[in-house]
Order: structure tokens, then sequence, then C-alpha cells
């Protein structure tokens, strides 16, 4: 069901949705940015239209909100443990159709994979997901190649043309709100990218062997990477995480044990006592890049990586996933020849 | 829902001293729960957890074999003064015990990769299913030698065979590296014999690799991987290998798995 709404509505809609339940979207921290001046833009809460950023890509994804940076598991009160208790509301999170497959990657390892994670699923039963139309492709992005550029999978969609919001409304529980709101009803289809600017070819799992990881390909990265994580932190399908355990120092008898995003690109994430696995530099990039396209992909049906370039939007070094994956193409065919 | 990550108090019945470093934590439990092969996340509020595999499966009761290497061992080791020890899991698939009925079993091991075997070696020779039971048991030195209380009963129903890294030879210790007396085991029969292999990387390879020499076909080894392992239920990501969870697809693995894996 399509419905067109003028700001007014809009913001009423939000306020609507804001008396039960929290939202999340992409906001503009004003100097939030790495550098002096500059501005950020990441998830936040939403309370207003205001708050929503619809024209840029955030630098980090939607999913702080589902498994944040560093989320409190339990208390350890003298001899007692009490599980951190989880905010009751429901959440709508505002993403692109590229974050959207993300969840369904958050979702594989996080419910799929061994026994379900109960803080996960406590609070992934709470979401419901508003798709922000994309009319054009930001840079670095590689949806289309990564067949993520559309989906179904959404309450309503949200794209603003002219002033107005147009909203495709596939939630039968909103559609009467959606209607009141509305200042018409017309057949909405929400903007999906046709074409990017940076086009890669994927290369076919399965068209992948080991040998790749004796191609010279990797060596730049020894140089290069600085293993300081942050493609996997921005990244909406990682979700690799540590546990660690923290007292607080005004009373020793108390404190906390944490869960927090951690990477496999930076130094020890597999080192045991007796072995350091993966000690250099191109062999993690190697192990992250194959989980993404390949080896993700053997275990659940579907590729990892969703396209959505920030890993390339926020590497110090200039990486580029992208190249990362030609070369990879270009030492497969190498090799066929 | 289950909370996974919440650990259960489980009693202490006693803390046996094996070396200098090495520490056996004897923990009531109900062993019809667990089975050879898995682990436990151990932990100690306000340090941290460390996957710990079960060295003894008996009656009312496990025993979990500790090795101070770090911050949270250490912690287990240096202040269970109490009666109680924080423990998740069981987590991870064990090792598939029905492999080896009627079979001619090799089991291999290096330091404390005895721990998770010992649990092994008594499950056979309790139920006496396997044919015949050879052991070659390594460590680095003889002040490292884990679990000889046990040797004795091995002695009369198996073939053991003690190695160190360095010392002086005497008459039940030879002096090398396990891989060296693979060529002294009685391989007759290697269509038929399962061989388990558990302890450092390079030498769970080198021995597996020896065994196929001999004839034994790499889907009758079986190997434990040691990987760090935080959650021991396939989220964390510290122990994934190409598209494995050491955790919970394994930590038992036959080595046709993941004898070309890509670390």
């Amino acid at each position: 069901m399509g419905f067109v709404l003028d700001p007014l509505a809009f913001e009423t809609l939000l306020k609507q949705l804001n008396t039960d339940s929290l939202i999340y979207g992409p906001k503009l921290y004003k100097n939030g940015g790495v550098f002096a001046d500059t501005d950020c833009c990441r998830y936040g809460k939403i309370t207003s239209r205001a708050d929503l950023v619809l024209d840029k890509k955030s630098e980090f994804s939607f999913k702080e909100i589902l498994t944040p940076v560093s989320q409190t598991m339990f208390y350890f009160i003298e001899d007692e443990i009490k599980e951190a208790s989880v905010q009751p509301q429901n959440i709508y999170i505002f993403l692109r159709s590229c974050d959207l497959h993300a969840v369904k990657v958050q979702d594989a390892i996080y419910l799929q994979n061994g026994q379900p994670d109960y803080y996960y699923a406590k609070i992934r039963e709470k979401v419901k997901f508003i798709l922000i139309g994309c009319p054009s492709s930001f840079e670095n992005c590689f949806c289309v190649a990564m067949g993520t550029n559309k989906t179904d999978a959404y309450a309503f969609s949200v794209d603003l043309k002219n002033g107005n919001y147009y909203i495709n409304c596939q939630n039968d529980e909103l559609a009467p709100l959606c209607r009141q709101l509305a200042t018409k009803e017309v057949p909405v289809t929400p903007s999906f990218v046709t074409t990017n600017t940076t086009s890669v070819h994927c290369p076919p799992a399965e068209k992948i062997t080991r040998d790749i990881a004796q191609s010279k390909l990797w060596d730049e990265y020894n140089d290069r990477c600085l293993a300081c994580g942050r493609c996997t932190l921005v990244c909406p399908t990682c979700t690799c995480f540590t546990i660690q355990d923290f007292f607080y120092s005004e009373d020793k008898k108390t404190g906390e044990r944490r869960r927090i995003m951690s990477s496999c690109m930076i130094d020890g994430f597999s080192k045991t006592n007796s072995n350091n696995y993966r000690p250099q530099k191109s062999q993690r990039m190697r192990f992250k890049v194959l989980h993404k396209i390949k080896y993700f992909k053997e275990k659940f049906g579907f590729n990892m990586c969703v396209g959505c370039g920030r890993c390339d939007d926020t590497c110090p070094e200039y990486i580029s996933f992208t190249e990362c994956l030609k070369k990879i193409d270009d030492a497969i065919s190498e090799v066929r020849k | 829902m289950k909370n996974m990550y919440l650990p259960f108090p489980a009693k202490v019945i006693d803390i046996l001293k094996n070396t200098d470093k090495e520490y056996t934590f004897r923990i009531s439990y109900n062993d019809k729960l667990v089975k050879p092969g898995q682990f436990f996340e151990v932990s100690v509020p306000k340090f941290g957890e460390v996957p710990i595999s079960v060295s003894r499966i008996a009656g009312d009761y496990i025993e979990l074999t500790i090795r101070k290497v770090g911050k949270v061992t250490a912690e287990i080791i240096n202040s269970c003064i109490g009666n109680t020890i924080l423990l998740r899991g069981p987590y991870g698939n064990g090792f598939q015990l029905h492999r080896y009925h009627n079979k001619n079993v090799v089991i291999i091991t290096g330091g404390t990769g005895i721990a998770p075997a010992r649990c092994l070696i008594e499950y056979l020779l309790d139920n006496e299913l396997h044919t015949t039971l050879s052991i070659i048991a390594g460590f680095k030195n003889k002040e490292n030698i884990l679990y000889e209380d046990d040797f004795a009963t091995w002695h009369q129903n198996a073939n053991l065979l003690l190695a160190i890294e360095s010392g002086i030879k005497s008459d039940d210790i030879n002096i090398g590296l396990v891989s060296d007396f693979i060529a002294d085991l009685p391989l007759k029969n290697p269509q038929n014999t399962e061989a388990v292999i558990i302890g450092p990387a390079s030498m769970m390879k080198n021995c597996a690799e020896q065994l196929m020499t001999f004839g034994l076909p790499a889907s009758n080894i079986t190997l434990s991987l040691e990987r760090k392992m935080c959650c021991g239920n396939g989220k964390c990501g510290h122990c994934r290998i190409e598209d494995i969870y050491v955790c919970s697809d394994g930590p038992v693995f036959e080595y046709t798995k993941i004898r070309h894996m890509l670390d």
C-alpha cells in the first residue's frame, strides 16, 4: 500500500511510533567526525524528522543497536550473578537495502549457528525495519554486484521526494495509521539502486580454491594494513566479539561481564597459549575476505558481504575491499589460463 | 530461552596437584550430561572465562585439568579456596565413541593433550568395546608428566609408551618426540585402526601424516583442536577456520575435514 505524507504528517507518524517504541536511524553528529570540523553520520535515537538523515550513508551500521559495541551481559555483585536487563520497548530501525540484507547475516550467525544467542534473540524479536529508499549509489557502494540492492523484507519504506515522504507500507498494523496521515494514497515502489559507480565482479565462491592463499595478492596488506579493525567495526555483517570481565575500581567485589565487538584483523584475535594463528596481516585479510565471499556462503547459502562499501570508506590506509575482489578474480583467471 | 552465557556453580570435591603448573579439579556433575572430548567454559567472575576439556567422567563427578598459562587459569588455581567453581557447557561435539568398537585404537598425545584423551582412554578401558589400545603420550620433560598414577592401570590393558623431549632415559620413559615412536606402533591392520591425536597443531599434523604413510586412511584419524573459544557456541568467531567453528562443529574433527584447511 502506497501513501504520500507531507512533512508534518511524517513528523506525526514518527511521534506516534515513538509513543511505545524506540526509533533508530542515521543521524548527523555535528563535529563528531574523525577530523576537526567534520561531522559523523551514525545511528542514534530518532525523535523527530529533523534528526533523520536520509541522504547520507551512515559511517557505522545499524548493528550497534542489535549488538552494541560493548554490551553488559551480567553484573557480579559479591557472590551473586545478576543478568543485565534488556530494554523492553519495541524498536524501529531505518536502514537501506544493503543493511537489510546484512540483518539476514546477523540472524544466521546469532540465531542459527549453534544455540540461539540469548541477548540477540531478546532484542531481535522487538525490531521492525523501515527501508530507506536508495535513488542513487554512494561512493564505494557495490550492492548491485552483491545482489543486495533490492529487498522486500521491510515493514514500510520511505522515499523523500520533492519535500514529501513516499511510503510503501507492508505492515498491516501500521497501514491504518499511514492511511489516516496520508495526503493521498498512490502506488509507491521504493527506489533501488540499479548501477554503482564502483563496479566489481564478485568471484563465485566455488571458483575460489585453497590455492588462492599462495597468491602474492595478499602480500601488500602486510605493509598497508595497520590491524586497527575499523573495517570490521563498521561492517554491518561482522559479528565477532570477545567476552571480557571488568571490576569496578571503587569496589573490587562488584564487576560485570561484557561482550565487546572484536575483529579478526587485530593482533591476538586467535592467539592461544600454544599458538598465534594468523600472525601476519596478509593472512588476516585473506581470512576476512574469504569469509565474506566464500566460507559464509558455503555454510549458509548466501554471500556475507552486502556491498555497502563502509570498509573502504573508513580504512585509514585506503585499502579497498572491491580492489581485493578484483585481484582475487584476476588470480583465479590467471590460474585457469 | 536459556541464557547460554550464564555460568552455573558446581561443587569442587577435590583439587589435585599434577605438576607445578597443572591442577586437576574434581567437580560434582552428572556424568550423563557430558561425553569425552567435550569442554566447559570455566569462569572466574571479574577475570574471565577459559575453555577446558573434560579429563575424566566418573559416575557423579567430572575432572578438569587446568594448566596455569594466563591470568584466568592462574586465578582459578590460586584462588579457588571456596568449594564451588562456575561453569557453563558442556560444549562441542566430543568423540564419536561408536567409531572405536572392534577397532585397534591408537591414541597419541602431546603435553596437556592427554587431558581430553584420558577421558576417552578410560571410556575404552571401562567398556572394552575396542580390540587393542596403544597410547603414545609425550611431554616436555619428566616434571611435566601428567596422570602418572593412572599409568599402571593403562599398562595392564593397553600398550603405553611414554616419551619426553629432554631428560634421562629409563625403563619406562623414552626420549624423543611422539612422532619418533609411530613406527613402533603395531599397525598391522591399518584399515581396522582408528587413531586419535591431541596436542600442538604441528605435532598433530606430523603424526597424522606419518600414520598415513603406514597405510592409515585419513578418515580413520581424528584430532581434537585447541582454539581460543570465547562463547563456546559458534558466535564469537575466534575459533573459526574456513566454514567451521571449532567450538560447535568440533573440537573433534576427522582429519579428512581439516587436513588442507586454511587457517
